[in-house]
């Protein structure tokens, strides 16, 4: 009951995302604690790949198709979501040749890595918030007053 | 989320440890005898960091910072010819630490700003927990 409630919403992406972005920021974190190790290659989780999944996620939400095969389903979209974004998509994996290689072997850009962390809690603020919006509507739906 | 607070305080301690070493350094800079009064110049101490993985999340891959003091042995002493110095050897020179205080000051600076790194990762680690238990309200 719950869980075809909040399949009309993109909750269960949104939250994907946010879980997504707090992994991220201890990579990330881990990275600037590192700035000064030598030979040390920064770390990152595999963003596009994550990207991709969200796309095909929602392309999947917007087939008519999946609705009569009963995808929305609470049991099978936590299974398709499992399918989607494996365990593996939330290890860090070292990045290759993103910033400038060092003479100790370190690729270190300080720069690049505040970058990517201010982004990435942009993205995570970004979930949360639009998150909490739809639950506001269903608040409201279910209070049938705005 | 927490877990990252750990990872960015172990470049903190880190970070200050190095700072510590430095100040160590530029305070000896014209030690001539060693703690028990023998005649031996200070050896320069030098930090040397190395990546953890105990203060992250198990299988998370993200990674702390570690440190180990050593002693920079292969700085030899510097010369000096002062004969009116109580510690000079048979020539009248003086073997002072081979301290460097402009490398010393330039390494301080890169601990400073490598510290605020951190203090600034810290506080977007922060704001993401604020912003996530916002979803309770």
């Amino acid at each position: 009951m719950l869980g075809s409630m909040t399949d009309s919403t993109t909750v269960g992406l949104l939250e994907k995302l946010a879980i997504f972005g707090e992994r991220r920021q201890e990579i990330l974190a881990g990275n600037v604690a590192n700035i000064d190790t030598p030979g040390y290659k920064p770390r990152d989780l595999p963003v596009s790949e994550f990207q991709q999944a969200l796309k095909d996620a929602i392309a999947e939400r917007r087939t008519p198709h999946s609705l009569s095969t009963g995808l929305t389903s609470p049991s099978n979209s936590s299974e398709r979501f499992q399918q989607l974004f494996p365990e593996e998509m939330f290890q860090a994996i070292e990045t290759q040749d993103r910033n400038i290689t060092f003479q100790d072997g370190a690729t270190r850009s300080i720069e690049a890595e505040v970058m990517e962390m201010s982004k990435n809690s942009m993205m995570q603020r970004f979930a949360v918030e639009l998150m909490s919006a739809q639950m506001g509507m269903l608040q409201a739906a279910i209070s049938e007053r705005v | 989320m927490l877990n990252a607070i750990d990872v960015s305080t172990s470049g903190l301690v880190a970070q200050r440890q190095r700072m510590n070493t430095i100040a160590g350094n530029i305070a000896n800079v014209n030690t001539t005898r060693g703690s028990n009064g023998e005649l031996e110049p200070f050896q320069r101490r030098l930090i040397r960091f190395s990546t953890e993985d105990v203060s992250a999340r198990e299988g998370s891959g993200a990674a702390g910072v570690e440190y180990r003091i050593e002693v920079d042995t292969a700085n030899d002493p510097r010369r000096v010819h002062d004969p009116g110095h109580p510690d000079t050897d048979a020539d009248g020179y003086v073997a002072f630490p081979n301290i460097d205080l402009v490398t010393e000051f330039v390494n301080a600076l890169e601990a400073n700003r490598a510290y605020e790194a951190n203090v600034a990762a810290i506080e977007v680690t922060k704001e993401m927990s604020d912003v996530g238990l916002r979803i309770l309200a």
